[in-house]
């Protein structure tokens, strides 16, 4: 009984003791766990609503183009997002290219909430009041209110206007038979105070013996018109570039030097020894020649059999020949067609000479042109190897 | 005899709770104390961070004739920019005092003007030029010690 009392008082301590490391754990330990978790939580939103911003900022994209109203002639920046994200224009900078200062004032020539363009929308600016009066290079910058930037072209105004340009002359240039796939571009240069534009006119001919005219708006003047062929300057008799005067001379033809293919014989080549011992195994080749006068590459696709003959007496002379077709070749190559190994026998005590005949007759070798699909063969071709004892 | 023992047990008993009350207490108070300084340097630290977060600075355009650089902050804060300055690429950068140069308000409403020369620092040399721009967010801006929280600036560095 009395030391159940006891034990009872004792335990009043160790409750206490408990309770109050309870309410440190409760009270302090725990909220300080869940503060650490909530500012964790509160930074990774915070850096997640960056990330999401630069993405977005990233995504902007705005074509900015300049134009002229034809009857008011009030200049207009074309604004055109072509970007995933909707994109608010807050100002417009007007900038003097050769002295790099803003027009008019020290300030953005336009501010404020200006436009907002959807994704694929396009809208205009009026930007007159920033450049009246002014004559030199401008560019107009946009910002967006993500903070990125575009530029639009350099341009030149006169008087706070763009230039009117009305060419009275036009100049027409024709190309004639171009190869199919080659890049043909025409230069018009202006030898002097003359004016043309374009001055480049590029053309990919998409098919053979394609013809082309171009016009290019020209001031009376002297001018060099070059022709160029996959970068190359082009060979012509009439000569290029060709120098013409304005008025005088208004059109230029260049006509390629690319006549009609025709087909070209194919060359049978066959390597031999000239003289051979009896008993004995040797190998000739053929080979197939294109002329490098031909206009295309040509696939060749079939070699028939070719002739080996021999006066020598039967068991005394075998051949086997292996055929090669169904490849490329381009003018003036060389390839292997066929392999032939040649075994000649010999007599005990035999004299005199034997001969093995080569022959490769007319059509043996068959291919086809890869431009024009006209059939190529060879010419007739043979030689004779002696057989000496 | 036995009525002063129960006496002896009692007041045993009462000094043994009043001592482990008092250690209880103690212990809460250090813990406490503890977990306070901490919780206010978790909060300082996160505040710091996301400061940092919300800070962007944009070089505009710079105006060769007037001798001006225009910036602009598209963020969520205020910045105050500590240094400016324009250097040739091929060079190394000047050496910069940190002090309060301008303050940008966090709205893209306006471009705000320094002045090369007073506010942003010019070193001349062969072309072409860098603009270096270190900014800190208000919030964590101290103007007694503007380095105080230096590793939460940011820095803008573009070719000029």
């Amino acid at each position: 009984m009395c030391r159940r009392n006891v034990g009872r008082r004792r335990g009043v301590s160790a409750i206490a003791g408990g309770a109050i490391v309870l309410a440190i754990f409760f009270m302090v330990i725990v909220p300080l766990v869940i503060l650490m978790q909530n500012s964790y939580a509160l930074f990774l939103n915070e850096s997640n609503s960056r990330r999401i911003f630069d993405t977005d900022r990233m995504s902007e994209s705005l074509t900015v183009g300049v134009s002229q109203d034809a009857i008011t002639k009030r200049l207009t920046l074309l604004l055109s997002n072509d970007g995933p994200v909707n994109v608010r224009i807050v100002r417009v900078w007007a900038i003097d290219v050769v002295r790099q200062t803003s027009i008019p004032m020290a300030k953005p020539c336009l501010e404020g909430e200006l436009l907002s363009l959807p994704p694929g929308g396009n809208g205009t600016l009026d930007v007159q009041t920033c450049v009246n009066g002014f004559t030199g290079i401008v560019q107009f910058l946009a910002v967006t209110e993500r903070g990125r930037i575009f530029s639009s072209n350099k341009i030149y105004l006169k008087e706070g206007g763009l230039i009117d340009i009305v060419f009275p002359y036009t100049l027409t240039v024709s190309i004639i038979n171009m190869k199919k796939g080659r890049m043909y571009e025409v230069y018009v240069t202006p030898l002097g105070n003359g004016k043309v534009s374009p001055e480049k006119f590029t053309h990919k001919a998409t098919a053979s013996n394609e013809n082309v005219t171009v016009a290019f708006g020209i001031f009376p003047g002297n001018y060099s018109v070059a022709l160029y062929e996959n970068g190359k300057l082009v060979q012509i008799p009439e000569g290029n570039p060709q120098l013409i005067e304005v008025p005088d001379k208004q059109a230029v033809i260049f006509i390629l030097n690319r006549g009609p293919i025709i087909s070209l014989p194919l060359d049978a080549i066959i390597i031999a020894p000239k003289k051979v011992s009896g008993n004995s195994l040797f190998i000739v080749e053929v080979d197939v020649q294109l002329s490098d006068k031909a206009n295309e590459s040509v696939m060749i696709t079939s070699v028939s059999n070719i002739l080996i003959t021999s006066d020598l007496p039967p068991g005394q002379f075998d051949s086997d020949c292996s055929y090669y077709g169904g490849f490329s070749i381009r003018p003036g190559e060389r390839e292997i067609v066929a392999l032939c190994s040649i075994w000649v026998g010999w007599e005990k005590g035999g004299t005199g000479t034997k001969s093995v005949g080569i022959s490769v007759p007319a059509g043996t070798i068959y291919g086809i042109g890869e431009e024009s699909g006209i059939s190529y063969t060879n010419e007739p071709e043979s030689t004779t190897i002696k057989v000496t004892p | 005899m036995r009525k002063s023992r129960g006496v002896s047990y009692v007041v045993t008993v009462a000094i043994m709770t009043a001592v482990t009350i008092a250690l209880g207490l103690f212990l809460w108070g250090i813990v406490s104390g503890w977990a306070g300084v901490s919780a206010i340097g978790i909060v300082a630290e996160t505040n710091k961070g996301i400061a940092q977060q919300r800070s962007i600075l944009v070089v505009e355009f710079i105006d060769w004739g007037r001798g001006i650089v225009w910036v602009s902050n598209p963020g969520k804060v205020d910045l105050v920019i500590l240094s400016c300055a324009i250097y040739p690429k091929s060079a190394s950068p000047p050496p910069i005092s940190y002090r309060e140069i301008a303050r940008v308000n966090a709205s893209m409403n306006s471009a705000y003007p320094l002045e090369i020369g007073s506010k942003c620092q010019l070193v001349t040399g062969q072309k072409p030029y860098v603009i270096e721009i270190r900014a800190i967010a208000s919030t964590i801006y101290n103007p007694n010690n503007p380095l105080e929280n230096a590793q939460w600036m940011i820095m803008v560095r573009q070719n000029v």
